[in-house]
Order: C-alpha cells, then sequence, then structure tokens
C-alpha cells in the first residue's frame, strides 16, 4: 500500500514537471520567427551568402557539407556528442553482466542450421556485396565535400557493411568480430578527434575549428588545402562516432537476444 | 505538373504504408513495408532537391530495418523460453 502512494506521488510528480516544461516551451516558442517569415536572418541574408560564397569561403563544392562542417562545425560537434550520449545510454540500459564467450567468431553453416538467415543464396550474395559497402563508405567518407554524402552517411555505411556481415551466418566471418566495449571506445576517440581538430587552429593562434589556421599544408593563403583537410578530418571523427555508436547499440541488443546462440 | 502528380501519388503511398502497418498482423511483413514507406521518403526527399537527406534515409531505412528483425527474432525467443518453463 506504501508503495503504491508513493508511485501515485511520483507520477503526479511527474505531470506537473510535464505541465511546466510544456507550457515554458510554448511560451518560449511564441519568441521564435514564424517558420518562412522574411525578415529573419536566414530568410534575408544569410543563405543567399551562404550559397554566394560557400566556394571561395570554404573550397567546398557540396553546399551542404559547407555549411554542416565549415559554417557550422560547432553545431556538428554537439551533434556528434547527442550520439555518442546515446550510445552510453544504450550500454547503461541495455548491457547484461552475464559472461559472454567470444570465441564464437568462427561460426559454421552447420551449427545454425535453424539460423533465421541461414541460406547459401544470403551468404553468397553478401560475400559479395559487403566488401562492396564497406569500399563505397571510404569513398563516401573523402569525397564528402565534392559530392553528396560525409561523415554521417559514411558512418553508417561502414556500420551496415558490419551489421550483414554479423548478422548473416557464413563458413568464416569475413569482418572481425568488435565487441561492444571496442566499439564504444572507438566513438569516442572519433568524438575526441574532432575536438582535437578544433584545438589545433587555437595553437596556431586561431579560433576554435577556424581551418584558414590549420598547422598543416603550405602556409595561411591555401585555403582550399587547409579547408579540405580540415573537412576531411572532422568528417573523419562523425564517421568513426556514428559507425562505433551503431555498432555498439547493435551488440549490446544481440548480446540480451542470445542471437549468436 | 506531372512532378506534382507523382509527389501526390508517393504521398498517398506512405499514408497507405502507414495505414498498413498499424493494421497488419504479421510483424516481419509489416517490417519489410516499412522499408517502402523508407524508400518513398526517399523519392520525395530526391524529388524535392535534397539529395543529402535522401542518401542519408536510404542508409538508415536498410539498417533500422535490420534492426527491426532483430527485435521480431528476440521476441520469438522469448516466447519460445517461456514455453519451455
Amino acid at each position: 500500500m506504501k508503495k503504491s502512494n508513493s508511485n501515485k506521488k511520483l507520477a503526479a510528480g511527474l505531470i506537473a514537471i510535464i505541465i511546466l516544461v510544456g507550457a515554458s516551451a510554448l511560451k518560449i516558442g511564441s519568441f521564435l520567427p514564424v517558420i518562412g517569415a522574411q525578415d529573419t536572418p536566414a530568410n534575408s541574408y544569410l543563405s543567399e551568402y551562404y550559397i554566394s560564397h560557400a566556394v571561395e569561403d570554404t573550397a567546398s563544392h557540396n553546399i551542404v557539407t559547407a555549411v554542416l562542417a565549415d559554417y557550422r562545425g560547432f553545431d556538428t560537434l554537439f551533434e556528434t556528442c547527442v550520439l555518442f550520449l546515446s550510445g552510453i545510454t544504450a550500454v547503461m540500459i541495455l548491457s547484461t553482466k552475464k559472461k559472454i564467450s567470444h570465441d564464437k567468431t568462427i561460426r559454421t553453416i552447420n551449427d545454425n542450421s535453424e539460423h533465421i538467415f541461414s541460406s547459401n543464396i544470403m551468404d553468397a550474395a553478401f560475400r559479395i556485396v559487403v566488401p562492396i559497402i564497406l569500399i563505397y563508405g571510404i569513398y563516401v567518407l573523402i569525397h564528402g565535400e565534392i559530392s553528396l554524402g560525409g561523415g554521417f552517411q559514411a558512418g553508417a555505411l561502414l556500420a551496415c557493411a558490419y551489421l550483414l556481415d554479423r548478422i548473416i551466418p557464413s563458413f568464416q566471418m569475413r569482418v572481425k568480430h568488435i565487441t561492444d566495449e571496442i566499439a564504444l571506445i572507438t566513438a569516442g576517440t572519433g568524438a575526441l578527434f574532432y575536438v582535437i581538430t578544433g584545438i589545433l587552429p587555437m595553437l596556431n593562434g586561431g579560433n576554435f575549428l577556424e581551418f584558414n589556421k590549420l598547422p598543416f599544408g603550405s602556409g595561411a593563403g591555401d585555403i582550399a588545402g587547409l579547408h579540405s583537410t580540415g573537412i576531411l578530418m572532422i568528417e573523419i571523427g562523425v564517421t568513426l562516432c556514428v559507425m562505433g555508436i551503431i555498432i555498439t547499440i547493435l551488440e549490446v541488443v544481440l548480446e540480451r537476444t542470445d542471437f549468436d546462440d | 505538373m506531372p512532378i506534382l502528380l507523382l509527389e501526390g501519388l508517393l504521398l498517398l503511398a506512405m499514408i497507405s504504408i502507414a495505414i498498413a502497418i498499424i493494421f497488419g498482423k504479421n510483424l516481419l511483413a509489416a517490417t519489410i513495408i516499412y522499408c517502402g514507406f523508407s524508400f518513398s521518403a526517399m523519392l520525395l526527399y530526391t524529388i524535392v532537391g535534397a539529395a543529402d537527406v535522401a542518401f542519408t534515409e536510404a542508409i538508415i531505412g536498410t539498417i533500422s530495418t535490420v534492426y527491426f528483425i532483430i527485435a521480431i527474432k528476440s521476441i520469438k525467443n522469448r516466447g519460445e523460453h517461456d514455453e519451455k518453463k
């Protein structure tokens, strides 16, 4: 009886918090500019500036990448941090204390005859597809500033190749088995790499994420080279983070569902 | 005008797929149909001109389908486990 009473109190408190937050959000929302209004910075001069100056400012032929990775690099940094946070949350909620043996990297079709994806057609198809997806992921990462794509898509592609390889049983796993700890460490390394890329220009007298002052290349006049290097570096960071988080969530879920058994 | 017609058809397809997912009984079929929802959304983004978003949608649609299938398999495992008890 006492427990249900405290539960009721908790529920009432939660409802009060939800109403409070909702009311304040509505109140704050009334101060935001109307979508599509003529006098907002985004509609009056900012997008025009981005479209007309992106190539000469950042030497990136894809305006989306120029805005995401160069003009708005600080936003992308915190998007990466939010992704990393989601991975940590998944591990905290889903990970089990159960001891799992990691010597199951070599699997045979005979062992998994009852497996949901066990078929020779799947095995033969994905034996060809997985390396191509991996190469395409690297291509998307390196060509991010010229063609469409970028860090997030490249990371998702690399993780997709691992995911297909992980869930389809074959004679031998083609990609090395990554545990969730290693995947989470990879994601953290990616986020850290992003921050270090931001700090490097500060050593040279610039601002945070100011690619003109990167200590590489042939000096301060080489805008195209410096910006390309900077965008590539932060995209490598984003790629590592996205790939690590997707693999982390996959491995944590698979550990709970006894997928290998 | 034909582009507008195509957009309307894609939106109708997305709405009907959403209704089919809600009322369908087979979970695996619903997951595969959801992949079609993702594909229609991708085509819409391409028509609008957001190629980057369409690319992301294509990859994330694939990955989320795989996650859903793993979830369905885990539900089946749980059911068998309970029956054995």
